[in-house]
Formats: C-alpha cells, structure tokens, sequence
C-alpha cells in the first residue's frame, strides 16, 4: 500500500549540510497499525512530513498504492493528499474561533465536498463529545480537543491517518484513552496508520515497530 | 532588583528584533514630533521676527493726538532704563513736486529708526542723513509725479530735497493704510513745515527698543495701566496682528497637525505590536511567578524593559532628525529666507525619552493583567481568541489624549482631535458589528468566506484590533489632505492677468464717473470698486465698546486676538452683492436698506466677528460722521484674502450710507508696465487727490512666499502619508503573521494556496473595506470641524485624495496579505506546526 523507496533528506544548517534520512525504504500494508521510534532527531518527524506530502525527498520516492505524490502536478497532488492522508498533532490544532462541530466540517468543506453534518456528528459520538459540538476548543480539555482533532481526521475517510506524537500533550490516563479511542476507530474504518511516538507502551500495541536511529531504520 | 535588571536585559536581548521594530516605529512618529516641533519654533521665531519689523521696533505707544504731559512722563517712568525711545509721527498731506501736487503718507522719524526692519534705498543713507530738509520717497513716485533724485519737492510750508528713494519697506503690510506710498522726513525738520497744528489729524507713535532682559508682555500691561485712555494703542512684536503672517500661522498650525498625526501613528502601531506579542509575555509572566517571581518584581522588569525600548527609541528617533537635518533645514531656510537651525537639546531628549517610556508603560498596561493564572489556561485564552472587550482598548485612548493636547498646545485643539479620534472608534465599531453580524447571517457555500467570516465574528478583539488601527490611520491619512487643501486654497492667488496691480484711494464720488471714462478710454474694467465710509464703533448689544484688558491674566492666542482687534476707528463699505471671492457662512444674504427696517444689516467678516466677539443678530452702534447708526448682524463672510481685492470686514446693506461723506477704492487689473505708467499719469495728472499704488510688487512677493507655504505644506503632506502607509503596511504584516498558524493548519488539512491566499484576502479585505470607507467617512467630518475651529477657514472636501486613500489602503491590504501568505508557504507546512508544538 505505502512503498517508501531509498529516500534522503538532508536539511543545510550553519555547520555544514546535515543528513537526517539516509537510503531509507520499508514498506507498510493496507490496514497496519505502525509505530515509528527513536530518539529526538532520529528523522521521525522528518520522515512523517515527507509521509504526509508536505515535504519532498531530496531523492528516492513514496509510493501510495503505486502512485508518486512527489510526481503528481501540485494541484492534483494536494488533492490526493487531503482525501487520502489525514494528520494528527501532538497539539490537537483546533482553529480557536470554530466550534467542535465547524472544525470536524472543515476538511469537507476546503475539498468541496457536502457538509455532512450527520457523519461529523456520528464521529463527535464515536469519540464521545456529541454535547460538546458546540463549544469551541478554549471550552473543551487537551483530551477532549484530541478527540475532536481525531474525528476531524476521519471525516474525509483517509486512506492513511498520520500522527506526530499524539499524546504527547497529554497526561498519561487521557492519553491511554484517547488511544484506546484511535486504535478502536482505525480498525473500525480499516485506515493504514503510522504513528510517530516516543512511548514504547503506544508502540507495542502497534502491529510493527520501525526504530529510527541516525537515519536509518534499526529493525 | 539586581535579579530583574540582568533578566530585563536578557530578555531585551532575546527580542531584539521586536525591540528594533518597536524601537524604529516610535522613532519615526517622535522624530516627526521633534521635527515639526523645531519648525514650529521657528516659524514663530521668524513671524515674531516679521511682526518687529513691521513695527519697527519691539513695542509702540500710539494716538491719533499727542500724548498728554502726564502720559508721557508715565510712559517714560515705566520704560526708564529698560530701553531706547524714539518719537514719530504719520499723517495725510499734499505734497507739490513741480506743477503737481497729491496726497501722500509722511512718516516723520528721529534717529535710529528703524529700530529694526530695513528700509533698502537707492542711495544709501541713515536716518540723520535725513536733517536739512531732506526726504525719502517710495518709488512710486517717480512714475506719479516725474521725480526725479535731488528734486525739490514742497511738503506744507517746506521744501526738501529727494534724496534718496525707498526700494523696499520691511515695515510695509498688505493693509489699506499701510500701502500708501510714504515719504520720510527727519522729526527735526517737521515743525517748519507747520503741518501739525491745532486740529490737524495725525498719528504719534513712541517705538521703544527694550534691552534684551526686558519682559515685553509685562512692559506693555504696566504702559496700558499707567495710559488707561482707550484711544492710546500699545502693541508689541509678540503679540501685533498681521494679515500677511496669517499663511505662515496656519503653517505652523499645520505643522502642529502633522506632528500630531506622527505620534498618533506611532501610538497605533506600537498598540498593536503590544497586544500581538502580549499572549507570549502573559505565558512569561506567569511562569515566572509559578517560579515564585514577586509581583513587584515583574513590574520592575516591565519598567525596565519600557525603558530600555525608550532609552533605543529616543536614540534612533535624534539619529533620524540628524539624517534628514541638512534636508529640513535648507528647506526651511528657503520657506522663510532665514537661517533656520534644527536643535535637539535636552530638553527635547528629555520630553522624547519621558513621553516614550510612559506610552509604553500605559499600552503594555502592565498594570490589568492577572499573575496568578496558570501557563495553561492562558494558552487556552490567548487575546485574540477571546470575545473583545472594549476596555482592553482603554490604554490606546489613554494616551491619545494627551499626546493630541501635547502636539498641538492646545487644551481646546487637543480636545477636539481627540473627541474626532473616539467618533471615529466608535463608528467603527457601530459599522463593523453592523457589516460582520449582517455577513454573518448569510449562508456562504465557499468555506473561504464562511470561514473568514466566522473568524471576523468570532475573534472579535482581533477584528477590533485590526478595525481601530487600520481604520484610524485611514482616518488621519485623509485628514491631512482634506485639511491640506482647504488650508491651501487660502492660500492660492489668482492668476497673474485676473489679480489686481493698482490700487486707487480717495476717489470723491462726484469724480467716479470721469475716472471711469479713463478706464474705458484704454478699455479696462476694474477687478473692484467700493465706496469707503469712516466710522467708529460706540457699542454692542448697547454696551461701551471699550479696550478691555485682563491685567496679568493668561491669555490664549484667541484672547489676544480679541483684544488685539478693538481697533475703534474703522473703515466699512455698502453693496447689496457679495464679491468674487466672498463666501457668506452663516446667515442670510440682505439686498437693498429699506427704510421700514427696524436696524440695517450689516454684513461682518467671519474672522473679525470673532475677533470682536459679535455673532448673527447682535446689534452694533457706529459712529458715521457724528450720526449713530444701529446695525444687526445678518451674516458672517468668508473672505478669500489672497485674491488682493479691496476687502471689508464690515459691509452695510446698500441704501443708508450713500449719502454720507465717503470716498471710492477701486482697484486695476493686470495691465502692461507702458499702459500702466500711461494710466497712474493720466490719473495723477486730472485728479490730484486721487492715490494711486502699485502693489504688483509687493504682491509678488507675497505670492512668493504664499508659494514656499504652501510647498511647504505639500510636503509635510507627503511625509506623513508616508509614514501613515508605512504603519499601515508594519499593521498588516504584524497581522499576516499572527494568522500564519491558521495558514499552515488550513493548508494541511487540504486547501490548496490560491484557496488559502482567497481566505485570507476575504477576511483581510472586509476588515479593510469597512476600516478605510468608515476611517476616510468620517475623517470628513473632524476635518470639518478642524479646519473650522483652528484653521478658521471654510471646509473644502476634496475627492481625489479620499478615493485615492480607499484605493492606496485596500491595495497595501491586498499586496501585503498576498505577499505575506506566499511567504509563508515558503515554509514547509508540518515543519512550522512542529516549531509550534
């Protein structure tokens, strides 16, 4: 499903250029639950940007179902990527002035799709905050914000779902919930996810770990 | 304390970026304080200057009769050992050079006069030169009787010899009475003319030169105490009326304005900077408290921090001065032919420093922010996500308030811009909750809209923010020009060919129509022609109109004025139409005197009105040729000055005065220099009492510095507006970066980067178009009253610059949003949410 073929990036900093991913290629299966490891400035931010189209290799490629993101035209490009990839942060990115409900409706309505209201409202049940539609994020918890960032990424049924720390804001009960709540909601829709994360016990439930060091994957 | 410095500086050092910005944009508005400031003094320095030499001296005691033995040495009691005091005299007499005789204006003078102000003479020569019968004639006089150098001439029952003639007065007004040609005589040499006797109308005047410790202000309220009578004038250079000083007033009114108008811009601009980076300090402040930092102490390091940005600002605002010092002052010194020196001294440094330090202490508002809430709920309640509460504005009007009353040194000028600034707030916040909530009720099917629109509504502080900034720079932006141009139309002149090069006095009635066929004869029509009526003002309302003085009292220039004008004796025509270049701005028109009225009407120039304290409806009794005459005000005139016409501050309704005894002042066009010698001689020759001047040139010269003026004022006008556009572009890039969060996150959640350059340029311009049609609108308005109130002249709306603002704004709104959001796509998306995590 995802083919990461030989990709590099290096990054030019005032000591001189800096490699971050050096030949890296692995493959991930439709429906596998990925955990990418390591420690800070092992590449795994790096990597998850260049995963989610944001970024560009500076050689080798990222295949998605056998097509090259990096060689599609931009626009066809971005829209590939805001149908099929969604993305979660460590910070749950809420835009302050929307409510639960307007930010789970956002995505539909920058690709120009119906607002379904009732599919945003089914999600904001499936992650518990249907009462809470309404409020905007400074009214809700970090948990509480997380899930609405979680149902957010699945209103425009993903093909992958991307996340950077997802509960690194959070303390360690709401984290294990939110979790619990993402992984129940992945298989439930059948997404390929790949999660960056410093915490070994999130990564063990994953279904493969691939530890990063220096660049290059370690396992 | 020790701890809070060395934390204050870090701190400083860590943003000195920001410190620079902040630094840079209080530095321009103050350094256009400073520089409008150092030109006001001048200007001041340089009309005082004028004023003196049009006195000739630096205070005059004077009577239309001698002053009396007990005057006199009163006068020389109150001035004994502060000066020098001369004796004068000035009257109407026939002068017979050859076979012709006129009427001229003898000036009798002693030695040193002039005290000041120079009289330029074809033969150089001093005022002693003048003994043995010797005189100095204006140079009119060669065309209107021949004279020649050397000539003998008859002046009462003396001869004097031409000795020199007068190339220029500085002493010379563009006043009826100061216009006529004059000749010089020596004091000594006015007793064998025997023109002053028993009865004879003249003028004494005393010029006194003070020694430089001498407080002329208090000189002069001590002679009018000790010389109560009312028909005995005391003026001095600080406070002598002049027609001709009023453009180069209203410039440094103007200059006032401008300076006024930089603070306010760099007030606005550092008011948005404070607030954009308040959310980054409040999360400082209250982490340091959970370190157990003391409220005192995070108060210090606010002090300190202000005044360290103070400190740079002061700093760079007297580099920017020195920079553009050689610029201002050569510009100046060709406004105003004098050496003009821009000086910065402690004072200034001082006033910079302190003025600075307490803007930024009241915007930062230091003071209203709680210490005790946590890091995480201030992330949670950033200031531009909460609901806007409009006290958070509070500390911006603080400020503006004095600030307005600083730079124009006026409670009651400060007063108004103020109240025009809080108009305009407040009508944009009245329109911009009208426009969003309407917006808001619509259905948009673009999300670019909807969210921009949501944004507008629901980051409301933010809105207002952007409105009260973007929208009172729109304002004062347009205030400039809108006040520019009616300030200029004052000052601009008739063509060459349409104005007026001769003057025509004491034309008896009965002579009009013969003079009128000397007119016709060359085929030239007068540019004006007015009866002349003598009178005195005996009351108004039925009270004395007498010289009122407050003894020792402050007095506004607007009291000094008042007084300054109880001139008793006046001169007042009669029509029943206005003039080119009259305007009546309150009242009614009147027609014919009919003689069922109860009073006549009387039409008053507004200004004068002003001066003499009289409105529409009040009564004023003349004195005209021992009758009195009970007239009512039944309208003010706006009278357009520069146009050199024979004007009247007061004109009576046609039908009462015309047979009283009275005289014709007419006035010539432009003729060529052949046909206009030809027309002084025909008239000098057939009407002996008939005066004729030539005030082409002292019109030139006038027009001349009408003309730097009104440069000058252009120029001013262009500085600020490039200040103003300046602010206006820091506001909206501030604003372009405080939105980058959103620009990233829409973008990863799939927009592409037209649809996000489309959302912002939404948002950006509805902010815009209401901020720039509500700022401009109403900028109207206070220049209405600005130009009304302080430039005291009519309100002449001009189009062209407003839409150009709305244009100039809009586009800068449009250019700087697009610039800065392809900016930011520059940076990759995720790389700058991570920076952000």
């Amino acid at each position: 499903m995802i083919e990461v073929k030989s990709i590099k990036k290096t990054f030019l900093t005032r000591q001189g250029p800096l490699e971050i991913l050096k030949n890296l290629s692995f493959e991930i299966k439709k429906g596998e639950i990925i955990a990418i490891t390591g420690f800070s400035g092992s590449g795994k931010s790096t990597l998850l940007g260049l995963l989610a189209g944001l970024d560009t290799p500076d050689s080798g490629e990222i295949l998605y179902n056998s097509k090259n993101l990096n060689q599609m035209d931009p626009e066809h490009a971005q829209k590939f990527r805001a149908q099929n990839i969604s993305l979660i942060f460590q910070n749950h990115y809420l835009i302050p002035h929307l409510t639960a409900l307007e930010n789970i409706l956002l995505p539909l309505q920058i690709l120009g799709l119906p607002a379904e209201e009732k599919l945003a409202l089914e999600l904001l049940q499936q992650v518990g905050l249907l009462e809470r539609a309404n409020h905007f994020p400074n009214e809700l918890s970090g948990g509480e914000a997380q899930r609405v960032a979680i149902a957010r990424s699945l209103i425009v049924k993903p093909m992958v779902l991307l996340a950077d720390e997802p509960t690194g804001s959070l303390d360690s009960e709401t984290g294990q919930k939110v979790m619990g709540l993402y992984f129940d909601l992945v298989r439930q829709h059948q997404l390929t996810s790949i999660i960056v994360t410093h915490n070994q016990e999130l990564a063990k439930l994953c279904d493969r770990e691939l530890k990063l060091s220096q660049g290059v994957i370690t396992t | 304390m020790i701890w809070s410095f060395v934390y204050s500086l870090k701190r400083l050092f860590r943003v000195k970026s920001r410190l620079f910005v902040m630094g840079f944009f209080l530095a321009l508005g103050f350094s256009g304080w400073l520089t409008s400031e150092s030109a006001q003094t001048s200007i001041k320095g340089f009309l005082a200057q004028n004023a003196r030499q049009i006195l000739s001296a630096d205070l005059t005691v004077s009577a239309r009769r001698e002053l009396t033995d007990v005057e006199l040495s009163n006068l020389n009691l109150a001035v004994q050992d502060k000066g020098h005091l001369i004796k004068g005299y000035e009257f109407f007499s026939m002068m017979t050079a050859g076979t012709e005789t006129r009427l001229v204006l003898v000036r009798v003078v002693e030695d040193p006069y002039p005290f000041y102000g120079e009289l330029k003479l074809e033969v150089p020569a001093k005022t002693s030169d003048l003994r043995g019968q010797h005189l100095w004639a204006y140079e009119e006089f060669k065309s209107l009787f021949d004279l020649q150098l050397n000539q003998k001439i008859k002046l009462g029952d003396s001869e004097f010899v031409v000795s020199s003639f007068v190339q220029e007065d500085k002493t010379q007004t563009f006043r009826l009475a100061g216009l006529a040609p004059r000749v010089f005589i020596h004091a000594e040499d006015l007793q064998k003319t025997k023109l002053i006797q028993f009865g004879s109308t003249f003028t004494t005047t005393y010029f006194f030169k003070a020694n430089p410790d001498v407080n002329l202000t208090e000189l002069s309220d001590l002679i009018k105490k000790e010389l109560p009578d009312p028909a005995v004038d005391v003026s001095n250079y600080l406070s002598l009326p002049d027609e001709e000083s009023s453009p180069t007033q209203r410039l440094a009114d103007f200059l006032g304005l401008t300076s006024l108008v930089s603070l306010l811009f760099s007030a606005l601009s550092l008011f948005y900077l404070l607030q954009v980076w308040s959310l980054e300090q409040q999360k400082e402040r209250a982490l340091l408290t959970t370190f157990g930092v003391k409220r005192s102490q995070l108060f210090l390091i606010e002090l300190l921090q202000s005044f360290t940005v103070a400190l740079i600002s002061t700093l760079l605002s007297i580099g920017i001065v020195f920079i553009f010092k050689p610029l201002i002052e050569s510009g100046l010194k060709s406004w105003m032919n004098q050496n003009f020196i821009l000086s910065v001294g402690s004072f200034e440094i001082s006033l910079i420093l302190f003025s600075q330090f307490i803007l930024l202490i009241i915007l930062s508002n230091p003071f209203s922010k709680s210490t005790s809430n946590s890091t995480f709920q201030l992330l949670k309640n950033s200031f531009f996500t909460q609901q806007a509460g409009l006290l958070r504005f509070a500390p911006l009007f603080l400020i503006l308030w004095p600030y307005a009353i600083l730079a124009s040194q006026s409670v009651r000028n400060g007063t108004y811009f103020f109240v025009g600034l809080v108009f305009i707030s407040l009508t944009l916040v009245f329109i911009g909750r009208v426009v969003i909530t309407a917006l808001a009720k619509i259905k948009w099917s673009s999300w670019k809209s909807s969210l921009a629109i949501r944004s507008l509504q629901r980051q409301s502080t933010a809105s207002w923010a952007f409105l009260f900034t973007v929208g009172l720079s729109s304002a004062l932006l347009n205030l400039i020009p809108q006040i520019q141009s009616s300030v200029e139309n004052l000052l601009t002149f008739d063509e060459a060919k349409s104005r007026p090069s001769l003057f025509l006095f004491d034309i008896q009635s009965e002579q009009w129509p013969e003079v009128k066929k000397v007119f016709d004869q060359i085929n030239i029509k007068p540019t004006a022609v007015s009866p002349m009526v003598r009178a005195r003002i005996l009351k108004i309302n039925g009270e004395s109109y007498e010289r009122k003085e407050s003894a020792g009292a402050f007095k506004s220039r607007e009291e000094e004025e008042a007084l300054r004008s109880r001139n008793r004796g006046i001169n007042m025509t009669y029509r029943d139409y206005l003039q080119d270049g009259e305007t009546i701005v309150a009242g009614q028109p009147f027609g014919k005197y009919d003689s069922n009225q109860k009073n006549v009407f009387i039409s008053l120039e507004k200004r004068y009105a002003g001066r003499i304290d009289v409105g529409l409806g009040d009564i004023i009794t003349f004195d005209v040729q021992g009758i009195e005459i009970n007239a009512e005000v039944k309208n003010l005139r706006e009278v357009k000055w520069s146009r050199f016409e024979p004007n009247f501050f007061i004109v009576m309704q046609d039908g009462l005065l015309n047979d009283a005894p009275q005289t014709i002042l007419s006035s010539l066009p432009f003729m060529e220099k052949p046909a206009k010698n030809k027309m002084i001689k025909d008239l000098a020759t057939q009407y002996s009492n008939i005066s004729v001047i030539d005030v082409e040139r002292l019109m030139d010269s006038i027009i001349q510095n009408l003309e730097r003026i009104s440069g000058a004022l252009k120029l001013m006008t262009y500085l600020t507006l490039l200040t103003g556009l300046m602010t206006i572009i820091f506001l909206l890039s501030a604003d372009s970066q405080r939105r980058a969060f959103e620009v990233h996150l829409i973008k990863v959640l799939g927009a592409d980067k037209s649809s996000i350059l489309q959302h912002r340029l939404i948002e950006v311009m509805i902010l815009g178009l209401i901020s720039v049609l509500v700022g401009v609108g109403s900028s109207f308005a206070i220049a209405f009253v600005v130009v009304a109130e302080v430039f005291q002249v009519s309100f002449l709306p001009n189009f062209v610059p407003a839409l150009g603002i709305v244009f100039i704004v809009l586009g800068v709104c449009w250019m700087v949003t697009s610039i800065s959001t392809k900016r930011q796509h520059q940076k990759p998306s995720f790389q700058f949410l991570k920076e952000e995590d």
